[in-house]
């Protein structure tokens, strides 16, 4: 481990438990109303977060240093399978293992 | 309040005594059985993904990380950060981190009068555990007193251990798989998919999402075309450009919106 992983992951976890602790340190009681526009970007920044990270994670397949393309080709029916199974049987782990599974099969098949 | 003087609660001899708390243990099992399976797998997958990409990991690295962080998406999300460590600044990695889990932030509300009635170590491990699933299980329960304490402290217990366990045990396996792992890291984009997907059961979660994927994908796409080298750099204004796009958007949607 590098110390710069070190610190990465010190970052994140520190975030996170103060993201947790947020409403212990700022609100005395549950009488008070949290600001509105906490609640808003709340609640729609974590969509377009999660969002940006299916782009973000889709484009980082093609792996940034050594760019191949053709890895997205096979990275769109594994999407669109993932996507079908989660909207019809709401099974989390059945829709990631079948959209894995076709795409390691349809990378490691056709290359 | 409330005389807490078996810590976790579960274990204790005068605790598991009385016919009422037994119930309320059987009951936490109950309610946090679904999760401890998907944590379980899920979190397989993740030391699984960690191990083969990030060829420095080890178990050790998910116990600390897993008992640390207890945050699926930003996990996952950190497995491709750690293997181009040197391409994220600390600054990149915090704001990532805040705006991937800002929703954290207010989970702690419904529990502002009750965890402050409680020791502080209890406390703090309570806040630590309010994850997706853990907080909707806990905020669902309608127990009182003492009961309430078990039931919540149990399912926290429950879910925490099973996210480490599970995260542990696919990086012992990860890198002696009798099958070639080659494309895992799809599981990654599949898992903020199905997140995304459920999101997107709620009408009010889709402009935000057609927000931020459409920001990142333009601050991407020319970045991927021109320099690939780069494309990891663009984060920082993806999530810029989408936070102003939707606080832009805010005033005129504040009328039609309503509170679920």
């Amino acid at each position: 481990m590098t110390l710069h992983q070190f610190g990465m992951m010190t970052v994140m976890c520190l975030v996170i438990f103060l993201l947790r602790s947020f409403p212990f340190l700022v609100f005395r009681d549950a009488s008070h109303n949290p600001p509105p526009l906490l609640l808003y970007l709340g609640r729609v920044l974590t969509a377009a977060a999660i969002a940006m990270l299916v782009v973000y994670g889709l484009a980082s397949l093609c792996d940034f240093k050594d760019p191949r393309f053709s890895r997205l080709l096979w990275a769109l029916p594994a999407t669109l399978a993932t996507v079908l199974t989660q909207w019809k049987f709401r099974n989390s782990l059945l829709s990631i293992l079948v959209g894995t599974g076709l795409y390691m099969l349809l990378l490691q098949k056709l290359g | 309040m409330i005389e807490l003087h078996h810590g976790r609660g579960e274990r204790d001899a005068s605790v598991a005594a009385s016919p009422l708390l037994r119930r309320t243990l059987r009951e936490a099992l109950l309610a946090a059985t679904p999760v401890i399976l998907g944590y379980l797998t899920m979190g397989m997958a993740f030391g699984v993904l960690l191990v083969t990409t990030v060829p420095e990991a080890n178990g050790w690295w998910c116990l600390g990380f897993s008992a640390a962080a207890l945050s699926g998406s930003m996990q996952f999300a950190s497995v491709e950060m750690l293997a181009n460590a040197t391409t994220y600044s600390l600054l990149v990695t915090a704001a990532l981190a805040l705006l991937i889990n800002i929703r954290y932030c207010v989970y702690g509300l419904p529990f502002l009068t009750l965890f402050r009635s409680y020791p502080w170590p209890l406390r703090l491990f309570l806040i630590q555990n309010l994850s997706d699933e853990t907080y909707a299980i806990m905020a669902s329960s309608k127990r009182t007193g003492r009961e309430q304490c078990v039931f919540i402290t149990a399912v926290a217990a429950l879910d925490y251990s099973s996210w480490i366990a599970g995260t542990v045990l696919g990086a012992l396996v990860g890198r002696h798989l009798p099958f070639s792992t080659e494309g895992i890291d799809f599981a990654m984009v599949a898992l903020f998919v199905v997140i995304l997907v459920d999101l997107c059961r709620e009408k009010v979660n889709r402009m935000p999402a057609v927000i931020g994927g459409l920001s990142t994908l333009l601050v991407i796409l020319p970045v991927m075309l021109l320099s690939p080298r780069l494309a990891n750099k663009t984060l920082l204004a993806a999530m810029a450009l989408m936070t102003a796009v939707l606080l832009c958007q805010r005033p005129g949607k504040a009328s039609k919106e309503t509170q679920p």
